[in-house]
């Protein structure tokens, strides 16, 4: 069990981390498809996992 | 962080290059137990007792492989910043970690499915009577696993290529597998 709810922390944390990184890197740094790519996916990413681990949290059993 | 350097070789930094190929490949090495592992878990001409014990040794093995999937991300944003890469600040980098995004919501898909070889098998040993309906469910699952496990593996071999491609050198930053000059003109050529 303890290895799914670190997945979970993993997919939300790890995506938001980078999600907002690739956000920053642009704001600095101009467009860029590839970033942009990598913020929507990673964003896309942490947006599905979280209510998920929140329910993995909070709801179980 | 401090640099350790013992013969002009920094160890903190060499240490977390190996530790993230390391990675790579032992995840590519245990997801291939894994598949060879399935075959006999999905047949039910096998006899119980040893898919029910391949099902957990599978089940033991894809939990390191969590474990690995897990730790590749912040490794390699460690090691990033190690070798003063930033996460975005080289093309290759960028498209790799686009890549690695995709085997992360290749990941999403399997994790619903997992699962379902020891738990069905367990079921079947303690009696059930819908055996062929549950050893049914184990080959539908594993079955639609497979096109997703076989893109994580082309897209791992891929994302190696790449970084090997784009290897530096710690001390001097020239390229280990590419001819440097022709890099740079190809580089310069599209500025």
């Amino acid at each position: 069990m303890f290895v799914v709810y670190l997945l979970w922390v993993t997919f939300v944390a790890g995506g938001l981390f980078m999600g907002i990184a690739a956000i920053l890197f642009m704001q600095e740094n101009g467009f860029s498809f590839a970033v942009l790519l990598n913020a929507v996916l990673y964003l896309g990413i942490a947006l599905y996992g979280l209510p998920k681990l929140y329910k993995f949290v909070f709801k179980r059993g | 962080m401090p640099d350790i350097n013992i013969f002009g070789i920094n160890v903190i930094e060499v240490s977390f290059r190996w530790l993230h190929a390391f990675m790579v490949a032992g995840w590519l090495l245990f997801d291939f137990l894994v598949y060879w592992l399935h075959f006999d878990v999905k047949n039910p001409a096998v006899p119980l007792e040893a898919r029910l014990e391949r099902a957990k040794i599978m089940h033991g093995i894809d939990r390191i492989v969590a474990y690995i999937f897990i730790l590749t991300l912040p490794v390699g944003i460690i090691l990033c910043y190690l070798t003063d890469n930033a996460p975005f600040s080289s093309t290759w980098l960028t498209w790799k970690h686009v890549l690695y995004a995709v085997i992360v919501i290749d990941g999403l898909c399997l994790i619903p499915i997992s699962g379902t070889a020891v738990r069905n098998l367990k079921a079947i040993k303690d009696g059930a009577e819908n055996v062929d309906e549950l050893n049914h469910e184990i080959k539908h699952h594993m079955n639609i696993a497979m096109p997703a496990v076989f893109v994580v593996w082309a897209l791992v071999i891929a994302i190696s290529v790449l970084t090997l491609l784009n290897l530096k050198q710690p001390e001097d930053q020239e390229y280990f597998f590419r001819d440097a000059s022709v890099v740079t003109t190809v580089e310069q050529d599209r500025s």
